[in-house]
């Protein structure tokens, strides 16, 4: 059995990190599948999906290493188009995750004590993000 | 032992919910089907306009917008028939102590009896105090947990022109010290602002994820 269900989420973009792991598991909970695998997938090219500790210093940390390694104010191609100028957000996310799989177990998420599923929009300003939820399983 | 001597946490969003949900919840959620076979979650308000309703949360918050007028305009955004006092009145109602998950509020009692807890409010003064100055309002009852001093709202800083800015005021007149205050703030462009501050700083999420945050800074057992 495959469930489907989209996440309407809203965001002020910035590095926008959003923990999404609750409604996750409510999309798995409406879903009745027990044992299989649910996939997060966010429907965008500037941001990620992450699993880590929701902690600030962290959030912190990874920004400064992505800032690092694809700086805000950067020299960006992609702007040459003249359409947007978002450069690092599009790098950033080719550098991380657009989708995780998780595992499932008696309908829940196997989870690590620390572990959090994020939503990080890096792309400049508010705006609403999706991100596809998929439970497969039985 | 612990460096953090006071912890401050942001009203919406923590101990209520945000200006903006608790205006959605007192509009009544409705949910909109969507055809097709790809289910959505049950929307509380047409998307765009929460978008919108959330830049008037940060206006109102931030002192530019005088909660008459804030309710107004969530109202012509909702299309909803009700008045300005109604919607005050219905968001007054989701801001109450009685709305408020009880592990939170244990969580909290435990720790205003360890600790200096400054509430940093984001609402107005109007909906949470009542006619005696300084006084927080019995009806709502939040006066249990914080006194008139330890109580700070954030239109009071105005004129800030952003969350950014209200923070460094905050930053520069207190409640809000560097090396010395966390934060405990469920927004995560102003817990980003806030750490790029150099404030310490507890995302909060739930009681459940708090309550191991700050045990993890070695704030409570």
């Amino acid at each position: 059995m495959i469930f489907t269900q989209e996440l309407t989420l809203l965001s002020e973009g910035d590095f926008y990190a959003l923990n999404i792991t609750d409604r996750v598991q409510s999309v798995i909970d409406a879903s009745g599948i027990k044992e299989g695998q649910a996939l997060v997938f966010y429907q965008h090219t500037t941001g990620a999906i992450a699993v880590v500790e929701h902690e600030s210093g962290i959030l912190a940390d990874l920004e400064e290493a992505l800032e690092k390694m694809a700086p805000v104010e950067g020299n960006y191609h992609h702007h040459q188009r003249g359409y947007d100028q978002n450069g690092a957000a599009h790098v950033r996310t080719a550098l991380l995750n657009v989708s995780m799989a998780l595992p499932l177990k008696e309908g829940r998420l196997l989870l690590g004590t620390y572990q959090e599923i994020l939503m990080i929009d890096f792309d400049p300003g508010p705006k609403l993000r999706t991100v596809v939820v998929q439970v497969k399983g039985e | 032992m612990a460096r953090v001597q006071r912890i401050g946490i942001w009203f919406g969003g923590v101990l209520a919910p945000t200006l903006s949900q608790a205006a959605l919840a007192a509009f009544k959620d409705q949910e909109q089907p969507r055809p097709g076979g790809l289910t959505r979650e049950p929307l509380e308000y047409p998307q765009e306009a929460r978008l919108r309703l959330l830049a008037l949360e940060k206006k109102l918050a931030l002192g530019q917008l005088d909660p008459a007028s804030f309710c107004r305009a969530a109202i012509r955004l909702a299309g909803a028939a009700v008045s300005s006092l109604e919607l005050s009145a219905g968001i007054r109602e989701q801001i109450s102590p009685r709305q408020t998950h009880p592990a939170l509020l244990s969580l909290i009692g435990e720790l205003v009896s360890r600790y200096p807890l400054d509430l940093i409010c984001d609402y107005p003064q109007e909906w949470v105090l009542t006619d005696s100055p300084g006084a927080i309002a019995t009806d709502v009852g939040w006066q249990a947990l914080f006194s008139p001093e330890s109580v700070f709202f954030t239109a009071n800083y105005h004129p800030a022109r952003s969350y950014q800015d209200l923070l460094q005021k905050m930053y520069a007149e207190g409640p809000l010290w560097r090396g010395k205050t966390l934060l405990v703030d469920a927004d995560p462009a102003r817990n980003r602002l806030a750490i790029r501050m150099g404030l310490d700083v507890a995302v909060f999420v739930d009681a459940r994820r708090l309550r191991r945050d700050l045990a993890l800074w070695g704030l409570v057992g």
